[in-house]
């Protein structure tokens, strides 16, 4: 039973890299954001952008010296969000937020946000399956 | 034939007909709960429109986590069956808790990503090939395509810095927003809005929102000098399926390297209410040695969603208003000229 989970977890690794990269890449991940800058970002949310092509999430952070800076984090389709389970409410304004990702290539402060942590340390956007979420498979 | 020969060929004939008949009847009426097994076939009858075409009309999801195409020999199989596919998905998304792997931009969370549904018992989307996989290019397509830069957007993204992005000419008509795939229902293309009028099914996308019109009222295709980014719609009922062919594709679309000589043959059957069967016959003799087939249904995207959910689920795709990701794109390869990092590659600007 070990074995073959793990030959489906290895399958559906492969399918999601193989099929999904293609599809998935509506834009090109490495055209905008660079792999040998990864970030963390801790900060409250001012403001949300909840459209397609991407969501994007903006967070200031508040730097040592106490001024703010303001981030945007993409996040994925509203659609696919929806799908998890995440839709805007659970982000309201001030929501304090901790992202993990690749920031842009060109400097800017804007990174692709990959994890996402609440405050009260539910991961969203991440981890089992099992959100809840209307569309999730079933365990 | 001698006359007796023939009354006797005849009345077989008869018979076997009436047999057939007979027998059809009888199985109407179990048939009916199985109605959505046959592709193609089925006793449920679509309810009408007003003006009496059978209705397709709803919203429905064709996304499946079933590839196009065959693993090839040595790659592992393909999921066939919902309950591992949910543990497998459990299994994979734990890994992505681990820490970011440097150097490897393409670590986007599996969370993004649309999963699907795993298409039970089967292992591709494809269903007329002996091995499961898009024929083989003709040396024609391969010279050509060679010659042909590829948009950096098409497929392959997130493996390097993905440079020299001259302008937006250089990257995909997706990333542009300007125009989905050729055959949109696979991959994320895949929530088809369908709308009928007299003389008309119209079909929507989620992504980019681009609506194929399909007039039914036999009027010939635009000539061969015209092309369309989703190519010319024409179609027509055979009973209860619609079928559709597009022809007048432009070169500016790649449909893995299928350009203005492609032909799509679709057929489109409600084999019963949450159900549509839906085919496409992929043709383009300047591309691929032989035409190829897939065969996928659509799922009632509002039964899924649950009452709201259809209108919930599809978000208006705005997409240029939204774009961001195409600045981005361009501010970074301008500072990879900057750092010296730029690839020197064709430019697709035409």
């Amino acid at each position: 039973m070990r074995a073959k989970l793990a030959a489906v977890v290895v399958a559906i690794g492969l399918i999601l890299v193989s099929v999904a990269v293609p599809a998935w890449a509506h834009h090109s991940f490495a055209a905008e954001f660079d792999a040998n800058k990864p970030v963390n970002i801790k900060g409250t949310v001012t403001r949300l952008e909840w459209v397609n092509p991407h969501v994007w999430i903006h967070v200031n952070v508040k730097k040592p010296d106490g001024s703010l800076e303001n981030w945007a984090i993409e996040a994925g389709t509203p659609n696919t969000l929806y799908r998890r389970g995440i839709t805007k409410v659970l982000l309201p304004i001030g929501t304090e937020i901790a992202i993990v990702g690749f920031s842009a290539k060109d400097g800017s402060r804007r990174a692709n946000g990959r994890d996402m942590k609440l405050a009260d340390g539910r991961s969203l956007f991440l981890g089992s399956s099992g959100t809840g979420a209307p569309y999730d498979p079933k365990k | 034939m001698t006359m007796k020969y023939r009354f006797l060929v005849l009345t077989g004939a008869f018979i076997l007909v009436a047999a057939l008949a007979l027998v059809s009847l009888v199985a109407q009426a179990p048939a009916e709960k199985n109605a959505a097994k046959t592709n193609g076939a089925t006793s449920w009858t679509p309810p009408r429109t007003p003006w009496g075409d059978p209705d397709l009309q709803g919203i429905w999801n064709a996304t499946w986590r079933t590839p196009t195409q065959r693993p090839r020999r040595g790659e592992p199989a393909v999921v066939t069956d919902e309950e591992d596919a949910a543990e497998a998905i459990d299994e994979l998304v734990k890994g992505y808790d681990a820490p970011l792997k440097q150097g490897d931009v393409g670590t986007y969370n599996a969370f993004w990503r649309e999963w699907g549904t795993v298409l039970k018992g089967r292992t591709e989307l494809i269903v007329d090939s002996p091995d499961g996989r898009i024929p083989p290019m003709t040396k024609e397509a391969q010279a050509r395509e060679a010659r042909y830069p590829r948009q950096r957007g098409e497929g392959g993204g997130g493996g390097d810095r993905d440079s020299n992005t001259r302008g937006p000419e250089d990257r995909s008509l997706r990333e542009r927003c300007l125009s989905w795939d050729a055959q949109p229902y696979t991959g994320h293309g895949g929530f088809p809005r369908i709308v009928q009028a007299p003389g008309y099914v119209v079909i929507t996308i989620l992504r980019i929102h681009e609506a194929r019109i399909i007039p039914l009222d036999g009027r010939p295709h635009l000539p061969k000098s015209v092309q369309q980014l989703n190519g010319d719609q024409r179609g027509h009922w055979e009973g209860d399926t619609l079928v559709v062919e597009t022809t007048n594709f432009t070169d500016k679309k790649s449909y893995d390297g299928a350009r203005e000589n492609l032909t799509l043959l679709e057929r489109f059957t409600r084999v019963d209410p949450n159900t549509i069967n839906y085919e496409v016959t992929i043709t383009d003799p300047t591309t691929w040695v032989r035409p190829w087939k897939m065969a996928f249904p659509f799922r009632n995207a509002a039964r899924e969603f649950g009452p709201d959910g259809a209108e919930a689920g599809i978000t208006e795709y705005a997409c240029h208003e939204g774009n961001h990701a195409l600045t981005g794109a361009l501010s970074g390869a301008r500072a990879d000229d900057k750092a010296g990092l730029t690839k020197k590659s064709a430019s697709n600007a035409r």
